[in-house]
């Protein structure tokens, strides 16, 4: 029989509950307990959760002092299960667990950074406000989209036909996306389809700059001071020839969409340079069959080579879809079921549901790695 | 109604945007989280799929439930083979009581 695994179970004898507004009042009466909890030791801490969310930065203080280190650098594994409603800052907080369970009756809301103001308001405040809010915003969705990366591997690897399509090349995206869609109701599969839309025009206006800097010699060893006004050049080319029976000009709305596209693959670029550690352990997931012949092939040595010529690609182009997915999920509305969190990757189990989950897989192979279904 | 309500606020200042502290915090766990940590365990169940099951995490999860509830059922079964009335009898300490308890009662 499986053996329960700790780090992926709840656990009530060392649980918490997060119940109400997370306010910094509701912080203070849990510190004694996470102290209590955490002096005991070092097994995971169990937050149960049914909050309609709070201060962000309330929800951020009482996670870290979870899972701050102690004195010998140990630090506890947090255990979120969504009991009632998740909401806002306890939504985020709920994924950001190291293991996020949702029971079925959750409800999940997900919605961008609120300032509530006591004060005057002058145009430099306010100004200050909305970059200040956008800035918390971005921040909270890449957070959100690391945590949610690993979860969005394992429920892209189980859409049969559309991972199929994938591993055959990062342009399979578009179907596996669709497939996703199926798992949703029609009001929150919006929030994918206007991803893969931006997913699109990345796509195309990455494959036009790519042909225009190709043409260009030693382009990989150009500093980025020189490539970032080709790279400009290339979309102000491809734009022109996307517009060229329009009425369009730089300086009416072409300057805008410009510079749109620039910030578009400068960020995409700057997202997915830290996927090393990802791509060596979820990479050969990644892999055509005939691809993945010629890697078990492969000494241990090249496998790293291997993974980042043949599945770097697919795994950029999924991280960059979590990225937008999580941003978009920080603008407006979406209140999500708890199979609908599941597909998106906000938490890892919905219990009772039968939907695979990291828990079960790991405890389908125990300690000695043979299978414990099969030992 | 907003505006209303803000000009009736006494100018004062107040301590800056706790959304600040938040933004430092957020840096903070980025930093943190940035190269992103890998449970082994989880890597093991991502190579046992690749190498066993040609990368089919479909057929992995539904192989080891099936054999797992097979195994459930020849346990259950075994409770009721000639050896679970022994393994359900109970225990001397409770059979000893009911008998004191019959006597002396």
């Amino acid at each position: 029989m499986p053996v329960h695994d700790k780090d992926y179970r709840e656990n009530f004898e060392r649980s918490l509950f997060l119940t109400g507004k997370i306010t910094q009042e509701a912080a203070h009466a849990l510190s004694p307990r996470i102290k209590e909890l955490r002096a005991a030791s070092g097994d995971p801490i169990t937050l149960y959760i049914d909050s309609p969310g709070g201060s962000s930065a309330v929800a951020e203080g009482i996670r870290f002092l979870i899972k701050a280190p102690d004195q010998d650098g140990r630090r506890c594994r947090l255990i979120t299960v969504a009991i009632g409603t998740a909401a806002s800052a306890a939504a985020d907080l709920l994924a950001l667990g190291d293991y996020a369970i949702a029971e079925p009756q959750a409800d999940i809301l997900y919605h961008g950074s609120r300032q509530v103001f006591e004060q005057v308001l002058t145009f430099e405040g306010a100004t200050s406000v909305a970059a200040n809010l956008q800035e918390a915003n971005e921040r909270l969705a890449l957070r959100l989209a690391r945590s949610s990366f690993r979860r969005i591997i394992w429920r892209a690897v189980q859409l049969k036909d559309a991972i199929e399509k994938f591993r055959d090349g990062p342009e399979g995206l578009e179907e596996l996306v669709e497939a996703l869609t199926a798992k949703f109701t029609p009001k929150n599969a919006i929030l994918l389809r206007e991803v893969i839309a931006k997913q699109k025009s990345l796509q195309e206006v990455k494959t036009a700059a790519d042909n225009y800097l190709k043409r260009r010699k030693n382009v990989a060893q150009w500093p980025i001071k020189q490539l970032e006004p080709e790279l400009v050049r290339a979309i102000v080319d491809y734009r022109s020839r996307l517009h060229k029976e329009d009425d369009w000009l730089l300086s009416r709305t072409g300057m805008r969409e410009v510079a749109s596209d620039f910030n578009l693959i400068h960020d995409y670029v700057s997202q997915t340079k830290d996927l090393d550690a990802l791509l060596e352990v979820y990479g050969s997931l990644f892999l055509t069959q005939a691809q993945s012949a010629e890697f078990k092939s492969k000494s241990e040595e090249e496998h790293k080579v291997y993974l980042e010529s043949h599945a770097a690609d697919k795994l950029e182009v999924l991280w960059y879809f979590v990225v937008s997915l999580c941003r978009l999920l920080q603008t407006k509305d979406y209140q999500l079921t708890p199979e609908e969190a599941y597909w998106l990757g906000v938490v890892d189990e919905v219990t009772g549901s039968g939907l695979q989950s990291d828990r079960e897989m790991i405890e389908m192979i125990p300690v000695d790695g043979v299978s414990n279904a099969q030992a | 109604m907003v505006g209303a309500k803000l000009s009736r606020q006494p100018h004062r200042r107040k301590a800056p945007i706790t959304r600040k502290r938040l933004i430092e915090m957020l840096d903070q766990s980025l930093e943190e989280e940035q190269a992103p940590s890998v449970d082994e365990r989880l890597a093991r169940v991502v190579r046992i799929i690749f190498e066993q099951y040609d990368g089919d995490v479909k057929a992995f999860v539904e192989s080891n439930r099936y054999t797992i509830e097979a195994n459930r059922k020849v346990e259950a079964a075994s409770d009721h083979g000639d050896e679970a009335p022994l393994r359900k009898c109970p225990s001397t300490t409770r059979i000893i009581g009911r008998i004191s308890s019959a006597r002396y009662s």
